[in-house]
């Protein structure tokens, strides 16, 4: 049966068109749905998500077998929309396919009653088509091209709520990502230069170049900069990271799904397309453009740590919390390691899982009971156990304990720091642990054991047999299962760490 | 060839004169002029050209035939909405002073 | 193509000439002449699309040379051709529907239509001084139809400077004559010599023709013009008729003065470029009028095509590098992408307009927040201006980008980056209020004898108002797709 699947995918070469053109058709057709016809959206919506995450996953044993698909369109020679899946994509894509069908689901349940949602869910919907997008750009044009699409089709979400400080933090948000769009195109203009507009390649495609032009080291390595700091912007790294915990006005879905998952890791998946198949890993260690991205990394995984802790509210304490975990993506790649890569590269997968949690359990709490301060959460877990659970297995799993997915992350960096030479960012887990454990298991103390208040600020009964509304509680259950099975199984092949390794070693070769 | 150096000296001069007005009067109607006097001479200038061949080049005359009317018609707009300026102006006055 | 060519030429002419003797009926002979127009367009593509250059000579009278009509049909006149005819029948289809066109509109822009081919596809440069007079004065009148206060002043403005800039160009002309005694294109290409009066009569002429393209800094008329005409008339005067002189710069930069051109003047060329950018985008920032924020991005996005002709002007740049298709023609993409989105833009200034009654920016913010199609229009339209990837004007702006590269001209990589943030930072004055949600109509407060609140959206205008503007942007993001259609995707 495998086989005939297999033989049945390799058969055709347009599937990337048609993962990335399904969720751009099904946003046309939803933002043309009238607003009131609420069951029809959310039809549409559901059936689109699922149709998604099923045609991903069929060509997942092709992909295995080694085949990749890539879809072609020349615009003008020498400019060519390059859409292809190959593993770093399929990683990509997979997560956040599942998480989209997740997210959608919570959505539907988050904003009901309210207004816009045509408008919204529209664009929640191109914003997956421009994910999927990011996923599966062959070429650094293709790329900027879904990049920019991104940010365009994030700001109405941004500012969904439409108050003056939504569409305040909506112009800081297109601000910061804008410019980084500019910076990244300045670059990718001056690669073209150098050696043209080429497809992404396991192992890069400057390796030959860099060997004829050794001269050419302070060119490559001040472009490398520029790179950096161009996705730097997108993956939150200090000091580029001031948007992110603006933009957490946004309604809870979008800061879970955008927030966790699309943007700061269409910013961190650029940083690995960047590292491994633009620069190619050696030349990007030739030039220490691996210290430039270990210093930031680290500073941000500190620094992010410690803003956190100082966060009154639930949502910027995450925000902040975020700014911190997604560098560490960047600090695997640094590491210039295979163990330390498969530590960063797991970690897009692990932090999108855990960190997506968190904001829905956040969320829950914010509509459930009108909670959106820490000093709030006093005995929250009595009222909402099942959300309380999920919220405290997410930040475990942040922390690191095991067997939650995120202890994985943290060992392989551990061991790839080790193997690397680098024995500081070892300490630099270590401290950034601690500070998570203190900012998370305080809250988590508060929320189980302290006595609930006797009124909450503003309570909604939202379901009468569960704590909160069903599409509300499933999502973040599922997540939490995930967090775990992620963290138990990781040694199974099939399991994303499996994926990982299989990359790595290809791109190590 | 002297005669026509005059002829074609003139006209330059004549040139930067209607230039002059056009961006140095606030009258409308010397602004006008002056892109007139801008027509005229290039038209003779065109038949200064002509007369340097012998017998006299023809064409020049048909193109400046055709200038003419062209200029008469533009003029004739032109005066049209210089009216309409000077009517619409609280002062009614022809000058542009009040629209930027 | 001997009777097509005169056809699109005389058939607009004639036509409107009859609109304009039987006003009542303007609309209806419009509506013929253009069903007419369009099957002659499609006629032509047919018939000559791929033939190269074409020349043709209309003895008039029995005239031969040179006082007969020479046409020359290459590409570039020939996608003109087309961009205009599509442009003109979308903006008349506009037209119709606008309750505030006037009568006089239909046969004023006939006529404009038929000068402006006959501008495209004369080889001769008096002929092309006449035609670019006609296609001036019938602007300046298309701005005066307006009656809002200030069109005539603007007007006048307008009708000045054009005619100013055509003396320049006919003094140029009258230089040119009495040093070859020849006006036609292609023959004087072969003569054309390195001395002064050439290089002052090519200098004049461009000078001319600069002011009546509004570059920067002689575009002091465009916004007053192109911001207060009636809304039709404001589209094509943003969308066409400044591209006209454009394209005369373009058809002699390349043609008869190619080898007039040095890198002083692509220099100079590129810094008005530049400064029309960063002023243009400047003020349209902080003009507190909807029509003239468009005008002034009008301003700024002429800055491109500046550019564009700097690299064209300049001696270096390596315009051909196969021998079925120029790159240089991709500079056509950004003409083409301008004049679709500015038109669009205009149209649904227009429509704000008609249902608020105002000019003010701030008061359209209600009514764009309860019109979800028009401001999908402004949205995509926003974008399509700015140029970002997938829109058509990013295929002319690459051409600009690897140019300034090819010469070494890095500097312009700043105004061409940077110009795409401005707009989109321009056009955010109108996108961003319309997510505000206090604006919603269901949120509007009750009249005061307990009515529900009164609540201005697009519902209230004919579909047909709100469809050719949308069309209109929507093709600037289509068309990027097939940017080598017309050469054969396969190059």
């Amino acid at each position: 049966m495998i086989e005939q699947l297999i033989s049945w995918t390799t058969a055709y070469s347009f599937w990337p068109l048609v993962i990335m053109g399904l969720s751009f058709g099904v946003a046309l057709l939803v933002f043309l749905i009238a607003e009131e016809r609420v069951w029809l959206r959310s039809s549409v919506n559901i059936a689109a998500a699922l149709i998604k995450l099923v045609l991903v996953l069929a060509l997942m044993p092709s992909l295995l077998q080694g085949h990749t698909y890539e879809f072609g369109w020349t615009l003008v020679p020498g400019l060519t929309i390059l859409l292809k899946i190959d593993g770093l994509a399929m990683l990509f894509l997979v997560l956040s396919v599942f998480l989209w069908l997740l997210t959608t689901l919570y959505a539907i349940g988050y904003l009901e009653g309210g207004v816009n949602r045509a408008r919204f869910f529209g664009f929640f919907n191109l914003c997956v088509s421009a994910t999927t997008g990011v996923a599966m750009a062959g070429n650094l044009f293709t790329f900027i091209i879904f990049y920019e699409l991104l940010t365009l089709a994030t700001w109405p979400l941004v500012v969904h709520r439409g108050t003056e400080k939504a569409l305040q933090a909506g112009r800081v948000y297109l601000l910061y990502t804008l410019g980084g769009g500019l910076v990244l195109l300045t670059a990718a203009i001056g690669l073209h230069l150098l050696v043209g507009t080429q497809a992404f390649v396991v192992g890069g495609y400057l390796n030959d170049y860099w060997a004829a032009n050794p001269d050419m080291a302070p060119i490559l390595f001040g472009l490398g900069l520029v790179f950096i700091a161009g996705l730097g912007v997108k993956a939150a790294l200090f000091p580029f990271h001031g948007w992110l915990p603006t933009a957490m006005v946004a309604p809870a879905p979008v800061s879970s799904l955008l927030h966790a998952v699309a943007v700061v890791k269409a910013g961190a998946f650029g940083l690995a397309r960047f590292v491994y198949e633009i620069y190619g890993i050696y030349v990007f260690s030739d030039l220490y453009l691996h210290w430039v991205l270990l210093g930031m990394a680290s500073f941000t995984i500190v620094y992010g740590s410690v803003r956190a802790l100082f966060q009154q509210d639930i949502k910027k304490r995450l925000a902040f919390s975020t700014v911190s975990q997604v560098s560490y993506v960047a600090l695997g790649l640094a590491l210039a390691g295979p163990i330390g890569a498969i530590g960063g590269l797991i970690h897009i997968v692990h932090q999108g899982f855990m960190k997506i949690t968190l904001f829905m359990a956040a969320g829950n709490y914010a509509e459930t009971l009108g909670v959106h301060k820490i000093k709030e959460l006093n005995g929250v877990g009595r009222v909402m156990p099942l959300t309380t659970l999920a919220f405290t297995i997410g930040a475990l799993g942040m922390i690191g304990l095991p067997p939650l997915a995120g202890f994985i992350t943290k060992w392989y960096l551990g061991l790839g720091a080790w193997e690397s030479g680098f024995y500081w960012v070892i300490g630099v887990l270590v401290i950034s642990s601690l500070l998570n454990a203190a900012y998370f298991l305080p809250t988590i103390y508060r929320a189980w054991f302290l006595p609930p208040p006797t009124q909450w600020p503003h309570r909604q009964v939202l379901s009468q047999r569960f704590e909160t509304h069903l599409l509300l509680l499933v999502p973040p259950l599922v997540t939490t299962v995930m967090i775990i099975v992620l963290g138990v199984w990781a040694g199974h092949l099939a399991t994303p760490l499996g994926w990982v390794s299989a990359l790595v070693a290809s791109e190590f070769e | 060839m002297n005669e026509i150096a005059i002829y074609l000296i003139t006209g330059s001069v004549l040139f930067c004169l209607g230039l002059w007005g056009v961006v140095m009067r606030e009258h409308l109607l010397h602004k006008i002029l002056g892109v007139n006097i801008m027509g005229s001479a290039a038209f003779m200038l065109f038949l200064a050209f002509a007369a340097r061949a012998e017998p006299a080049d023809a064409v020049p005359h048909a193109l400046v035939l055709t200038g003419i009317v062209v200029a008469i018609s533009a003029m004739a707009l032109a005066l049209a909405l210089m009216k309409r300026v000077a009517k619409e102006s609280e002062q009614h006055q022809a000058t542009l002073e009040d629209s930027q | 193509m001997t009777v097509l060519l005169p056809g699109l030429v005389l058939l607009p002419l004639i036509a409107g000439g009859f609109a304009a003797l039987f006003r009542q009926q303007g609309r209806w002979i419009t509506l013929a002449t253009g069903l007419g127009m369009l099957v002659m367009l499609v006629l032509l593509s047919i018939d000559a699309w791929g033939v190269g250059q074409y020349q043709g000579l209309w003895t008039l009278g029995g005239w031969e040379r040179p006082l007969a009509i020479a046409w020359y049909l290459d590409d570039l006149a020939h996608l003109m051709l087309l961009l205009v005819g599509l442009v003109s029948l979308a903006i008349m289809a506009y037209a119709w529907f606008d309750t505030e066109t006037s009568d006089h509109f239909w046969g004023l822009w006939l006529g404009g239509w038929g000068a402006m081919n006959a501008l495209l596809l004369s080889s001769d440069l008096f002929n092309i001084y006449v035609t670019i007079e006609l296609l001036g004065l019938v602007a300046v009148a298309l701005v005066a139809l307006s009656t809002k206060a200030g069109a005539a002043a603007a007007a006048m403005r307008y009708l000045i400077i054009s005619l100013t800039g055509s003396m320049f160009f006919l003094l140029g002309v009258a230089l040119i004559y009495g040093q070859y005694g020849r006006l036609d294109l292609i023959g004087l290409a072969e003569v054309v010599e390195h001395n002064w009066v050439t290089h002052l009569a090519w200098s004049i002429m461009l000078l001319g023709l600069l002011a009546k393209t509004a570059a920067w800094p002689l575009h002091g008329w465009l916004p007053l013009a192109h911001g207060r005409a009636p809304t039709a008339a404001s589209a094509l005067l943003s969308a066409l008729v400044i591209k006209a002189s454009f394209y005369l710069m373009w058809r002699f930069g390349v043609g008869p003065f190619a080898a007039l051109s040095n890198e002083l003047i692509a220099m100079l060329l590129a810094l008005l470029g530049t400064m029309a950018i960063f002023w243009g985008s400047w003020r349209a920032w902080k003009t507190p009028l909807l029509k003239e924020l468009i005008a002034w991005s009008t301003v700024a996005q002429i800055g491109y095509l500046l550019i564009g002709l700097a690299i064209l002007f300049n001696p270096q740049s390596i315009l051909t590098v196969s021998e079925q298709f120029n790159p240089s023609l991709l500079l056509f993409w950004l003409i083409a992408a301008h004049a679709l989105t500015k038109a669009g833009l205009f149209l649904v200034a227009g429509n704000l307009i008609l249902l608020t009654h105002s000019y003010q920016l701030k008061d359209q913010l209600a009514v764009l927040c309860n019109s979800p199609l028009t401001l999908w229009t402004l949205g995509l339209g926003s974008v399509a201006l700015a140029g970002l990837p997938l829109t058509l004007g990013f295929i002319g702006k690459w051409w600009l980008i690897e140019s300034s590269v090819a010469l070494g001209q890095f500097w312009l990589l700043a105004p061409l980056i940077l110009g795409g943030v401005f707009t989109l930072a321009y056009m955010g004055r109108l996108l961003q209020p319309a997510f505000e949600q206090r604006l919603l109509c269901q949120y509007a407060p009750k009249q005061s004898d307990g009515r529900p609140a009164e609540c201005i959206s697009e519902r209230q205008l004919a579909w047909p108002l709100l469809a050719v503007p949308f069309i209109l942007v929507l093709s600037v993001w289509v068309l990027a797709l097939f940017p080598l259609y017309p050469w054969g995707a396969t190059l």
